[in-house]
């Protein structure tokens, strides 16, 4: 289809480059040497002819082989390159290439692994105290920044420092704010965080990769300080040269890419790349057409429609990682005149009804064609997942039955009514695609048992904005709202299911866009977020799961993994959904 | 003709100061920068009441106006959020460091921190060269095109040319775009033809150069020129052919002068009058660039900055490059009107 409609527009399409043939650009530039080629080093220009005689051998390759350049294709061009000021997951990609002073990072299991930390502490090796409020990191001392300065603890207190300062407009202080009493260094290679209590996201929240409190240079920007009283505007930030990680940071031109170059000095040994260029292609249907063009080696966020043209040209590895998302249905279960969602979203067996009602599965499969499908628990994919937990089936009776038990009975007009009050739901989402097209599937499956639904859409810049802006959402303007979400991870942490978290007018900044407060549930995640060790931690979440699960707070439309494209000519690229970059030193090209 | 321009010149100040109101009213209450502040979940309250705070947010709309329009050096701050203004080590008050658009500065932008006078100037010269190119190519196209079928009324070169420009003008410059590039970067590439690139400004393998930079033009520039030619020439086929059976020219005919010398001085001079206007119009929307256009072949201009800063409601960006724009309207719209009267020795100002 789509291929008859380019062939005949392009007829019209050869005319008009002919005449566009006078434009400036008409210089005979030969076209670029074919990136998608396989890598024998070919010489971009003709060798220069020689004196001497010809030879009979094919020519020999030329002493400087082509360099390896990974283009990558980033859809959103990052904002900021210090991690303090950034929440861009885009960022926090590159960080594992020209900063990587994560203390902890985690590979393609999602699994910590020690980074500048020599190991992770635990109790057993003294790295946890005893009532789980001191955290001591013994750091390895072989690690220098590219200028030569070496890294060590002092560079994290100082990180811990601006990220508190008052005069830095950090993007945020989370965990530091609320949780962490101070942090020290005793000696240079012992770093000592020590917590007002107990922090149980403390792997993932302090100094690791996946934060965004990587430790920036103190050599190089306590100097701006002192001068600027702010490091907000310093150099750094927009050309961070001096770090610690595989690449160095080279260019960056607004809009258009950014170079990393091979930093020779890597602790870990020099990279197998020369350079990885990333390359600013904000229109989805481009970045797939430079994909299929070579024009481009990774892309990201691939959108499941595309999926098969994409496998079909052979070149390119599609791959999935779970990043903790999943596309959630949440029900507004808020009483308050101000923000109150539908009276019968206040009866579990209303709720479950509901989801009983959808045949999530079938969704997945013809509009995400079937390459994911409803996550059980918020918390798939991860150890704290509960695998006893039983997902809700699509039952279209069973979903009738619980409506009819519960008073909700069919009128005339075939929609179900209770007291006088209709069941007619709005359903709330963004403007995505995938999105709107679901929310149409939904109301056919609602009509089959009785319920009305009103669909709104919103563009996704207005969807999350907060009570005070008058976010649709955070004012409870919805009855079922769509998005996609994820606890703190690879931690399992998640605030805003907190009652305190409920936005209203004493608390417009709150998370709570459910306005669930169920005191049970509030004391476990109270609880979760101080039980330092694991183990323990563990049958918390089966018992926050089960309770999630029993009285239908949450439903899942999809998992909603990240899925890349890479080039068949790329070796050893091991992706993590935690943190994707984290072995690019290992990175090589055929 | 001096005093006409110095008092267009006056006029302009409270148009602009109107609109400069307007639309900071409707910029800032566009959006919530701070709703995820470019992640992919919405912020922490503490982080939200802290930034607010530092970033002025919590300030009534007034303030805020009058912060950007005269900046807020002359103000005391309460960054730590403790009620009470803030001193320095030595005891002294601390005021705030913006000066200001009156005084040249358009604010630091909350995405990047960065000067929004300087993410401009980055972005302006790519844009500049993408538009002015393509405003070239539209003009060379659109005189021949419209010329020569208001020459040859009726001919089959006019009835095809009209034809065209109706598919033309009625395309959507994303089909368009993609188009393009679906038919000459991806499927020449693998039918093994010269092709062009899908985007960018240089190949990473080959490196920045002018040759690279003018091979990537060619693309984006055929997308902005196809659609807008179609109307340019239309305007002048229509002018051309009102002129042509005017009477004057009649006479420059039975005078005995030649052919060419009736159309392109005699018939032309008049006829661009309509396109002057057109152009003067457009001219300085060139500076916002094309966002369509941009995005979709990864060129780095205007239009993608405006388009990027308004997903994260960016107001500070915004105000600066729409007041930039309305400048440039202003000073195009004096240079219209005195173009007129070189075209047009009837018109005078004084």
């Amino acid at each position: 289809m789509r291929n008859q409609l380019f062939a005949a527009l392009s007829g019209l399409m050869i005319v008009s480059l002919l005449l566009s043939a006078c434009a400036p650009a008409a210089t005979p530039v030969p076209p670029t040497s074919a990136p998608a080629a396989p890598a024998p080093a070919q010489p971009t220009q003709p060798p220069p002819p020689t004196n001497t005689p010809v030879p009979t051998k094919p020519p020999a390759p030329t002493a400087t082989p082509k360099p390896k350049v990974v283009r990558v294709a980033f859809t959103q061009e990052p904002d900021n390159l210090n991690p303090l000021y950034t929440n861009m997951w885009f960022v926090q990609v590159l960080r594992d290439m020209y900063l990587a002073t994560g203390l902890i990072d985690y590979n393609q299991k999602n699994e910590p692994i020690p980074w500048i930390a020599k190991e992770i502490p635990t109790a057993a090796n003294g790295g946890i105290s005893a009532d789980g409020k001191t955290i001591t990191y013994k750091l390895r001392n072989d690690v220098k920044w590219s200028d030569g300065v070496p890294l060590t603890a002092d560079d994290y207190v100082f990180t811990w420092q601006m990220i508190m300062a008052d005069k830095n407009i950090v993007n945020s202080r989370d965990p530091f704010d609320v949780y962490v009493d101070k942090v020290e260094a005793p000696d240079p290679y012992t770093l000592v965080v020590m917590f007002k209590e107990p922090y149980a996201p403390w792997q993932a929240k302090i100094f690791s990769s996946v934060s965004s409190t990587q430790a920036i240079p103190k050599h190089v920007l306590e100097p701006v300080f002192q001068k600027d009283g702010t490091i907000d505007k310093a150099d750094w930030n927009r050309s961070p040269t001096v770090g610690v990680g595989p690449f160095l940071f080279k260019e960056w031109q607004s809009g258009s890419h950014l170079i990393f170059t091979a930093n020779p000095n890597f602790w870990l040994g020099k990279p197998k790349l020369d350079q990885v260029f990333i390359k600013i292609v904000p229109d989805d249907a481009a970045q797939i057409a430079a994909l299929k063009a070579g024009d481009t080696d990774i892309g990201v966020f691939i959108a499941y429609s595309d999926m098969p043209d994409l496998e079909k040209l052979g070149t390119l590895n599609l791959v999935e990682e779970s990043s903790g998302y999943k596309e959630s249905w949440f029900f507004n279960l808020s009483t308050d005149a101000k923000t109150k969602g539908h009276s019968a979203l206040q009866d579990p067996n209303v709720r479950k009804a509901i989801v009983m009602a959808v045949d999530r599965e079938k969704i997945d499969k013809d509009l995400l064609l079937g390459r994911t499908k409803p996550a059980v628990t918020f918390w798939d994919g991860t150890p704290y997942a509960d695998p006893s937990i039983q997902p809700i089936s699509f039952d279209k009776a069973g979903a009738q039955k619980l409506l009819d038990d519960a008073g909700w009975k069919v009128g005339t007009d075939g929609i179900r009514a209770k007291g006088g009050v209709k069941l007619k739901l709005r359903y709330r989402t963004t403007t995505r695609e995938v999105r709107k097209n679901t929310q149409v599937i939904v109301q056919q499956m609602f009509k089959d048992v009785g319920i009305d639904v009103e669909l709104i859409n919103d563009s996704s810049d207005t969807f999350f904005n907060g009570y005070g802006d008058k976010g649709p959402i955070a004012t409870g303007q919805y009855d079922i709202a769509e998005w996609s979400t994820a606890p703190a991870f690879p931690d399992p942490d998640f605030a805003s299911w907190l009652c305190k978290e409920i936005p209203s007018d004493q608390n417009p900044s709150g998370t709570n866009d459910m306005f669930l407060c169920d005191k049970d549930l509030d004391a476990l995640f109270q609880k979760e977020a101080t039980t330092v060790d694991a183990a323990a931690r563990t049958p918390i979440f089966f018992q926050i799961e089960k309770i999630i699960s029993d009285k239908v707070y949450w439903a899942s439309v999809w998992d909603d993994p990240d899925w890349w494209a890479v080039s068949k000519n790329l070796q050893n690229v091991k992706f993590s959904g935690a943190t994707p970059f984290w072995n690019v030193y290992e990175w090589d090209i055929k | 003709m001096g005093r006409y321009i110095v008092r267009r010149l006056l006029q302009a100040i409270p148009l602009l100061f109107i609109i400069s109101v307007i639309l900071f009213v409707l910029s800032v209450k566009m959006g919530d920068p701070l709703a995820t502040f470019g992640g992919r979940q919405v912020i922490k309250s503490e982080d939200r009441k802290r930034l607010t705070r530092q970033l002025g947010l919590d300030k009534p709309l007034y303030v805020q106006y009058v912060v950007w329009l005269v900046g807020n050096d002359w103000m005391t701050m309460d960054v730590n959020g403790d009620g009470k203004p803030d001193v320095d080590e030595n005891g002294q008050l601390v005021y705030g460091t913006r000066k200001g658009v009156l005084r040249g500065d358009l604010g630091t932008s909350f995405v990047t921190k960065q000067p929004v006078t300087q993410m401009i100037a980055e972005r302006l010269p790519n844009t500049l060269l993408l538009m002015l190119t393509s405003e070239v190519v539209i003009l060379i196209f659109a005189l021949v095109i419209g010329l020569a079928s208001a020459l040859r009324q009726y001919s089959i070169f006019d009835h095809t040319v009209t034809a065209l420009s109706f598919i033309g003008y009625s395309m959507p410059i994303p089909l368009l775009a993609l188009g393009l590039i679906y038919i000459f970067a991806v499927y020449f590439k693998r039918w093994g033809l010269p092709y062009f690139p899908t985007g960018g400004m240089f190949d990473p393998q080959v490196g920045a150069s002018w040759q690279q930079t003018a091979w990537h033009l060619v693309l984006p520039v055929t997308a902005i020129s196809l659609i807008s030619i179609a109307g340019y020439s239309r305007y002048v086929r229509g002018s051309m052919l009102e002129v042509i059976q005017q009477d004057y020219i009649r006479t420059a005919r039975a005078k005995g002068l030649a052919e060419r010398r009736v159309v392109f001085v005699h018939a032309l001079k008049n006829a661009a009058l309509p396109l002057v206007t057109v152009v003067g119009l457009d001219l300085p929307f060139l500076l916002a660039g094309a966002v369509v256009t941009e995005t979709i072949f990864a060129w780095p201009g205007m239009g993608r900055l405006f388009y990027d800063h308004t997903t994260r409601s960016d107001f500070p960006v915004l105000m600066g490059i729409i007041m930039i724009i309305s400048v440039a309207v202003v000073i195009f719209q004096i240079l219209t009107d005195l173009t007129y009267t070189y075209l047009d020795p009837r018109i005078r100002y004084d």
